[in-house]
């Protein structure tokens, strides 16, 4: 054996050894990082010529927007009132901001909808760049609501309860509504994007005809872009069509930045301060940076399924199916012949009276929820140190996000309380490991 | 005899393990002499800034300006100690205070267009200019406000840069007759004392005379295999990612002339020289001596990769911001840059498949 050949062969065993580790189900879509990173990877299968632009994209949201003027011109034009000057500050390394876990003022992932409030505009911007007044600040406390498991093990919930003082420009009037928001993690939703409509529609049965308690529906909303009315996909609400417009209406929404979508800035009568403001350009990411941040997002890959030929995610799988969960949380889809693995079937469900708000940009009713695909959410622990979910972070892990349901999720949720603890801590170990 | 030990231990990375720990010892060392360097330059600066406070004549601002390319030089050598949750960018790293970016200029001063601009020239927005403070505004919830670090000294010395020919052009009157003149000295000298005690925070953590210090705990021969992975990390990522994409071809793609790190001070294509200068220093220093151990060609690859990332370095034209514009004909040398740099990575991450290790990647 020569020296040459012998490190033939070891190349070819490191090689083989690696290969070994690493299952080759990930497909072109997904990865099996399990760090804190685990969110960030672009799809495994993009040249190095997108790699580049999945950077640039990366590098708009993740650094942070300055106040106009700036010798930085393509990132300057924060607020002037806003939640956040980053992307990453309520998607933090492309996770689940924390939401309404922080008492007091709350976190920046935390942002509030509103509805009949004259002279705020759609959201509230509790922060604002040195010279305009913030428009309010928001106060969050914790309820804790005792519950029972049918086998006596008892629980308590934690609802969030929401003040706001020295509004601005006038308390709200009686008819107001006000709806908190957490930012989610961001990975797959260039996968969401390409489910194909009518594989959604198909889903729909809005006048529940097949009895099954389940009435999931779909809303049309308006894209920007075409001028067309299409399928809602994101948000909360399905309010938004397309990844472009729900990142475009961040930027302007949360981040105060005027884009090719959203040319106005949040400054609404009377908020002249606001008005006067010295811009950073008209608008402030041109149609180039907005590319390139929408190329991010819908290249941003998802973690593959932790172990899904194990004993244990077989088991939990079964409850899973069994208590209904199922129904609407669709297991898998197909992108370019690929199997897809995100748990939802894009569709608005009423999920009861306790969750039910309001939002301004679809037209979904105040109890409708869209299903939230569940990938990777048993990895936003390790990427963002929490657990939180559900719409303003108030669930503290899986277990509460199911006790939470209502409506037409009733049914699942009373099955689950009803389950031996095994088979709860199966269910949950299971959605851990989407 | 070695070829049979070669044959029994197929992972040569385990049958080198003495190599690996000389290799392990010769990066802490070297890190710690390279931080020692930035902070005694960090010092210089501060000495530099306290003349030109005491006397802010246009000549001591020259002066510290010059301080503050000296110590930009002994500095980016040492980001080749990050990207793996070292001292500098672990836990409670000071990273993000000593070189954040992009810096928010009128959040700090004026500027073009905002005559009026900045925290200097509102004492209500902040009453004390002191470390606390300004720390606490540096990366507060839901606000990254840069205002401390290199950036923000190099702003405070040379002011934004509106020219194609020249630098920022701060004059020394700003600290002298111009409203608000005492609160940039007193923020220059608080943001000299910030990056002094960061640096300090760091070289401790680097120390080897230290028996409780972070060398101690990566030189230990039980973390051999992940201090290895850290250091290639470091280079791969370095390389890969914050130079070639987020330096580099970002600001080629934005095309905007600022957009660039150093951008007050015109001094950008130098943190690229000396940042790759940083990782010559890791993989001459023992890494591809280890790596050619056991596969002399992967390792003639990585010096070949090296070697070339250097070349690209020098020839980028200077100031940086003119290359990036649109139609400069700098643009194909930067390129050039960002592909030797992607190139460099990969070569650092075959190295990494060689010794038997897998190189995460960054955020």
């Amino acid at each position: 054996v020569s020296l040459k050949n012998y490190r033939i062969f070891r190349r070819l065993l490191v090689l083989a050894i690696l290969l070994a580790g690493t299952p080759l189900k990930a497909g072109p879509f997904s990865v099996e990082d399990r760090t804190f990173n685990a969110f960030g990877h672009p799809y495994p299968s993009v040249t190095v010529e997108e790699n580049r632009l999945f950077h640039v994209g990366n590098s708009i949201f993740r650094d942070n927007w300055v106040r106009a003027p700036s010798t930085t011109k393509v990132r300057d034009g924060l607020g002037p009132t806003f939640n956040a000057n980053t992307c990453s500050a309520c998607h933090e390394l492309d996770g689940r901001g924390e939401g309404a876990a922080k008492l007091g003022f709350p976190s920046a992932s935390l942002l509030f909808r509103i509805e009949n409030i004259p002279g705020y505009g759609g959201q509230l911007n509790p922060l604002s760049i040195d010279g305009v007044p913030p428009e309010v600040v928001p106060n969050v406390e914790h309820a804790l609501v005792p519950g029972l498991y049918a086998d006596g093990t008892p629980y308590e919930l934690r609802r969030p309860i929401y003040t706001f003082s020295q509004w601005l420009y006038g308390a709200p009037p009686a008819t107001s509504r006000i709806s908190p928001r957490v930012g989610q993690q961001v990975i797959g939703v260039g996968l969401l994007e390409r489910i194909p409509a009518d594989e959604i529609e198909a889903q729909a049965d809005p006048d529940d005809k097949n009895q099954d308690g389940i009435s999931g529906r779909t809303i049309q909303v308006l894209n920007l872009r075409t001028g067309q009315i299409q399928l809602g996909r994101f948000g909360w609400k399905s309010e938004q069509p397309t990844v472009e417009q729900q990142s475009a209406g961040a930027l302007v929404g949360d981040i105060g930045v005027t884009n090719p979508l959203f040319p106005e800035e949040n400054c609404p009568a009377p908020q002249v301060e606001c008005q006067n403001a010295i811009n950073g350009g008209a608008p402030e990411a041109d149609e180039r940076v907005l590319s390139r941040l929408v190329f991010y997002m819908t290249h941003l890959a998802v973690p593959t399924r932790r172990d899904p030929e194990s004993a244990e995610f077989l088991e939990g799988e079964k409850v899973f199916q069994r208590i209904g969960c199922a129904s609407c949380h669709t297991p898998s889809y197909q992108i370019d012949g690929n199997a897809i693995y995100p748990y939802t079937d894009m569709l608005l469900h009423d999920m009861g009276a306790e969750l039910a708000d309001r939002d301004l940009g679809g037209n979904a009713l105040p109890t409708e929820w869209r299903t939230p695909p569940l990938w990777g959410i048993g990895l936003i622990h390790v990427v963002n140190k929490h657990t939180n979910l559900l719409h303003d972070g108030r669930a503290r892990g899986v277990a509460e996000a199911v006790l939470w349901h209502g409506g037409e999720g009733e049914r699942a949720r009373e099955a689950f309380r009803s389950l031996s603890q095994l088979e709860r801590d199966r269910l949950v170990k299971f959605v851990n490991s989407l | 005899m070695k070829w049979l030990v070669v044959l029994i231990l197929p992972l040569a990375a385990q049958a080198a393990s003495a190599n690996t720990h000389d290799a392990i010892i010769a990066y802490s060392k070297t890190a710690y002499a390279k931080y020692g360097e930035a902070l005694m330059d960090a010092q210089m600066l501060k000495s530099a800034i306290d003349q030109f406070i005491a006397d802010p004549t246009e000549a001591n601002l020259i002066v510290a300006r010059s301080a503050w390319l000296t110590s930009r030089a002994s500095y980016s050598p040492t980001e080749v100690y990050r990207l793996y949750g070292g001292p500098i960018d672990g836990e409670n790293g000071p990273e993000g205070a000593l070189n954040s970016w992009p810096l928010d200029e009128a959040y700090i001063d004026y500027v073009d267009g905002d005559a009026n601009a900045g925290f200097i020239q509102h004492p209500d927005r902040l009453p004390t200019i002191a470390a606390g403070p300004l720390r606490d505004l540096n990366e507060k919830d839901g606000e990254k406000n840069i205002a401390t670090g290199y950036h923000a000294i190099e702003f405070m010395l040379w002011g934004q840069d509106l020219y194609a020919d020249s630098a920022g052009r701060r004059p020394a009157t700003d600290y002298t007759t111009a409203p608000f003149a005492d609160r940039r000295k007193a923020y220059l000298s608080v943001l000299a004392d910030m990056i002094v005690a960061d640096l300090q925070f760091v070289t401790d953590a680097w120390n080897p005379q230290n028996p409780n210090s972070y060398y101690q705990t990566f030189t230990n021969p039980a973390r051999e295999q992940e201090s290895l992975k850290n250091i290639l990390t470091g280079v791969a990522n370095l390389s890969g990612f914050e130079l070639s994409q987020e330096r580099m071809f970002t600001p080629l793609d934005n095309m905007s002339q600022e957009d660039e790190h150093s951008c007050f001070s015109d001094n950008t294509h130098n943190d690229f020289i000396y940042d790759v200068k940083g990782m010559a220093n890791v993989l001459r220093g023992g890494i591809i001596d280890l790596v050619r151990e056991t596969d002399e060609d992967v390792a003639l690859e990585l010096e070949e990769a090296l070697a070339k990332a250097e070349k690209a370095m020098a020839a980028i034209p200077v100031p940086f911001d003119q290359a990036i514009t649109e139609n400069s004909p700098g643009r194909p040398f930067v390129m050039k840059g960002v592909e030797s740099l992607e190139a460099l990575s990969e070569a650092t991450k075959q190295a990494a498949v060689v010794l038997g290790l897998e190189i995460p990647k960054p955020e």
